[in-house]
């Protein structure tokens, strides 16, 4: 399915790489790929033990045209938590998704952020909701949830840079096929 | 005590809640930064509505502060010891909260400096070693065990899988034995479990793993939300030849329960000592943004409570100054409400009975002083119309007050001259005609108390009065003298009624006593004339009628002075009818017109006059009386003139005029030229001009002289016009 990208970076730390739509079953789905650069400081607290929480945040709009305006309709909006954690007596680092309940384990914590950063045939809705003539734009984000941070954090991440990941918003223009008619 | 409590809550509720709340909170805070990840989501909630809050009564503060600054501008009563009060009260407060802070800052930072230690660190880090050590080496074994098991029995798994699994999971004492095909088909399990329908399937990562014939050992946490605890996961690859299949067998070991304890509690023990290390300098912040907003919340409510308790202490001050304030504007009504039955109640009470009593006395002092006023006015009014003139000084003998008639009397100007000393007033040039009666009056000042009194004749342009001096002093609270009051009558007219009635009574003797004989005397001489005439010769004829002629002469002017004496002696009924004034003027003037005559009478009547109630007569001989003095004023004139004008400007009054080219009557002369035998001529009987007033007098009128030096004489006679209905005057 052919797709225009357009990418709006925020920081350098978290990098939406690629959002890819694709239909299965009757569902648009979405795969993508995300890379995590994360400071030192962080990557310090990580290994600490600090829980991390990241948000990631993926909207449908709908563009629509009212009264001689332009507006997006927002079809759906998923947000959803993955908190990545360390247990130092095995040294392994694990992600916990707030969506599905599930916990993965890693050895390292390059693998557990590739994974954070990697999502797979993510169902978004289905087909029969969506109008094959109207024009969709697909919109991710990912961002570090400071205000999930321990307590003695907050007023140190509200001041400091590097507590500031954010990916910033990353659209994909969903080119819509007759096929979903 | 239900009034007083609101009151509390009123004033000083609002930041007793605020604070309580405030002070709530950040313990709250402070016990989730001491639990760290307890409750951290509501930090940021708290947190930002403690700063609110510390904010809002900032700005409470500020607020108070700034109208504080502006009652003191604008010296509202309090304002001043209220500041002062607050700036004690806040170095009062401040300084040991400053130490307080001081010192809790450096407990602060040493009690968190000894929550870590090297040798905890180390402890920790090897207990965490030694858990790791020991549970690697129990996966190890197991991973050992079950490749020895997968060695023996690999042939009999491929041929008889659901047995042999069985009888591995035996020999193993695993909890679970699984074989699967390498595409992930499962082929056989057992469980110790009767309710495990499944197995824990291996994710695709292992079977891609297992296809690459690497083997897999781990310790891995049931995800299951029913299960607990931790297993460790065996994953063997291995190959039948016969039957050409690729196989993996899974087998999943227990870890007994206190292993599983022992290890979680050392975990989360060196988890949270990390997680407390690393938070250290955070916390450490975290602790001192508490204290300071405990501190500067303390300190703020301290002051706002300071300023109000402050201001409720000075609010009866306000209340008094703004008592004052209204009685120095003379407004004596306003009466403060007494909130308190402390001193500063009775102070209040004490001042609005004072205000009370002032206020009635005021009222008191008013009425009285309009009493004074009304009659001090009644007074003025009386003296105002008195016939008398009154005049008062004051003790430095300055003008106090006066009335008109004092004005007329004394012929000046008093009212403009008030306040001004009398010796200094003497001394203006108009008032010059005062100074012979003023210099008899001052040495009466002299007498005190007695009052005193004396006639003196007084001439002004006006005339010659004669008038009596009445004086007497004022009284005074504090001196004996307060002033002194002249009381000036002029008697004039009744001296002169005095004078008419004696003059009068010897021109009535006169008459009498000398009239009866002149007519004998007469006869006599002209008798004896004619007896002894014949008798005598030429030389004592010529005498003898020289003499007798002299008798009849004399005997006949003592005749005509009798008769004068008579005419002015006798006041005959007035025979008032109505008579044209223009006529008998015509009439008389036309006699003194003659040829031969010196002067020249002219008239210049006005038509228009009306009759008027007259006794013709008596008017007949007040013109000739008026023309004779006339003619006999104008004897040595070149060309003397006589006019006679009446004027008719109002249908009240005639005004007659007879005037004549004369050299003038000398002013000094003007004020007697009325009085009987005031003339300075040679001849007459001297009576003339006091008959013509007289006469003016019987008929109401009234007489005036206007005459100057080598200018002539006018006498101006002014009749009130008389209605036949009603004979008196108008």
């Amino acid at each position: 399915m052919a797709s225009l990208t357009t990418k709006v970076q925020a920081s350098d730390e978290i990098m939406i790489m690629r959002v890819s739509d694709y239909q299965q079953d009757q569902k648009l789905l979405l795969d993508s790929e995300s890379r995590f650069k994360l400071p030192e400081a962080i990557v310090t607290a990580i290994n600490h033990e600090i829980p991390l929480t990241f948000k990631t945040e993926i909207r449908l709009l709908e563009k629509n045209q009212r009264l001689g305006f332009d507006y997006d309709r927002t079809r759906v909006s998923i947000e959803y938590q993955t908190h990545l954690y360390v247990e130092g007596v095995n040294q392994r680092y694990f992600l916990y998704n707030s969506r599905n309940l599930k916990t993965q384990s890693f050895t390292t914590l390059e693998s557990a952020l590739l994974t954070l950063g990697t999502l797979q045939s993510f169902p978004i809705i289905n087909l029969a909701e969506l109008h094959p003539k109207q024009h969709y734009t697909l919109k991710m984000r990912i961002s570090l949830d400071h205000w999930q941070l321990p307590a003695p954090l907050l007023m140190e991440s509200l001041f400091k840079s590097h507590w500031q990941l954010d990916s910033g918003w990353f659209e994909v223009d969903i080119q819509t096929p007759g096929s979903w008619l | 005590m239900s009034s007083k409590f609101w009151r509390f809550l009123k004033q000083y509720g609002w930041i007793t809640l605020i604070s309580g709340a405030l002070l709530i909170l950040l313990v709250i805070m402070s016990q989730i930064l001491q639990n760290a990840s307890s409750f951290a989501d509501t930090y940021s909630t708290l947190l930002f509505t403690t700063f609110g809050g510390v904010g809002v009564l900032l700005f409470v503060l500020f607020k108070a502060l700034w109208g504080l600054r502006l009652q003191r501008k604008r010296n509202v009563p309090g304002s001043k010891i209220t500041i002062r009060l607050t700036t004690i009260a806040t170095l009062m407060l401040g300084i040991p909260i400053a130490i307080i802070f001081y010192f809790s800052l450096t407990f602060i930072q040493q009690g968190i400096n000894q929550w870590f230690d090297v040798k905890t660190e180390t402890a920790l880090k090897n207990a965490s070693a030694l858990v790791r050590t020991s549970l690697d080496n129990k996966t190890r074994d197991m991973l050992n065990l079950t490749l020895a098991a997968v060695k023996d029995k690999s042939q009999s798994l491929a041929i008889s899988p659901i047995i042999e699994v069985s009888k591995l999971r035996t020999l193993l004492n695993a909890q679970e034995v699984a074989l699967y095909h390498s595409n992930q088909q499962l082929i056989a399990f057992s469980s110790a479990e009767i309710s495990d329908a499944l197995p824990l399937a291996p994710g695709d990562n292992l079977f891609q793993q297992i296809r690459q014939k690497k083997t897999y050992a781990a310790i891995e946490t049931h995800q299951d939300p029913g299960s607990e605890g931790q297993f460790i996961r065996v994953i063997i690859p291995f190959s039948d030849l016969d039957l050409s299949g690729n196989y993996a067998l899974q087998v999943l070991f227990p870890i007994p329960s206190n292993m599983t304890q022992l290890a979680e509690s050392v975990a989360i023990a060196a988890g949270q000592y990390k997680e407390l290390s690393y938070l250290k300098g955070p916390l450490t912040a975290s602790f001192i943004l508490i204290l300071s907003m405990v501190l500067l919340l303390t300190l703020v409510t301290a002051v706002l409570f300071t300023i109000q308790a402050v201001q409720n202490f000075t609010r009866p001050i306000r209340t008094l100054a703004r008592g004052t304030k209204a009685v120095s504007e003379g407004d004596y009504s306003v009466k403060m409400s007494i909130k308190n039955n402390d001193e500063f109640g009775d102070l209040t009470q004490s001042f609005n009975d004072m205000i009370q009593r002032i206020s009635k006395a005021r009222t008191d002092i008013k009425i009285g002083h309009q009493q004074t006023e009304v009659q001090k006015l009644y007074l003025q009014a009386v003296i105002k119309n008195l016939t008398s003139g009154v005049l008062t000084l004051d003790m430095n003998l300055r003008i106090r007050t006066t009335n008109d008639a004092a004005q007329q009397i004394l012929n000046t100007d008093l009212a403009s001259h008030i306040g001004e000393r009398l010796d200094e007033w003497i001394k203006h040039e108009r008032n010059t005609h005062l100074n012979e009666l003023f210099a008899n009056i001052t040495p009466m000042f002299k007498q005190g108390a007695t009052p005193w009194n004396f006639q003196q004749e007084f001439v002004c342009k006006k005339g010659q009065k004669i008038l009596m001096i009445h004086g007497s002093t004022l009284p005074s609270i504090d001196k004996k003298i307060g002033g002194y009051v002249i009381v000036i009558d002029d008697v004039t007219e009744m001296v002169q009624a005095q004078l008419n009635a004696a003059w009068s009574d010897v021109a009535r003797r006169l008459a009498h006593e000398i009239k009866n004989p002149l007519t004998p005397i007469q006869l006599s001489a002209e008798r004896l004339n004619y007896k002894l005439h014949t008798k005598l010769d030429a030389e004592d004829q010529s005498l003898l009628a020289r003499m007798t002629n002299t008798i009849i002469e004399q005997v006949s002017t003592m005749q005509t002075l009798v008769q004068a004496f008579s005419d002015y002696a006798d006041t005959p009924k007035v025979l008032l009818q109505q008579t044209d004034i223009n006529r008998l003027i015509t009439d008389i003037a036309e006699m003194y017109r003659s040829p031969s005559a010196t002067w020249k009478v002219t008239v210049d009547l006005a038509q228009e006059c009306p009759l008027i109630l007259a006794d013709s007569a008596r008017l007949r001989q007040l013109l000739h009386n008026l023309i004779k003095n006339a003619i006999e004023a104008t004897v040595n004139t070149i060309l003397p003139r006589i006019k006679i004008t009446t004027l008719c400007q109002d249908s009240e009054n005639i005004t007659l005029r007879i005037c004549d080219n004369g050299p003038g009557i000398p002013e000094e002369s003007q004020n007697w030229i009325f009085e009987p035998y005031a003339s300075d001529k040679p001849k007459g009987t001297g009576l003339g001009l006091a008959i013509v007033r007289k006469i003016v007098e019987e008929h109401h009128g009234k007489i005036t002289l206007n005459s100057s030096q080598n200018e002539g004489t006018c006498f101006i006679i002014t009749f009130p016009v008389i209605s036949s209905e009603n004979e008196g005057p108008k």
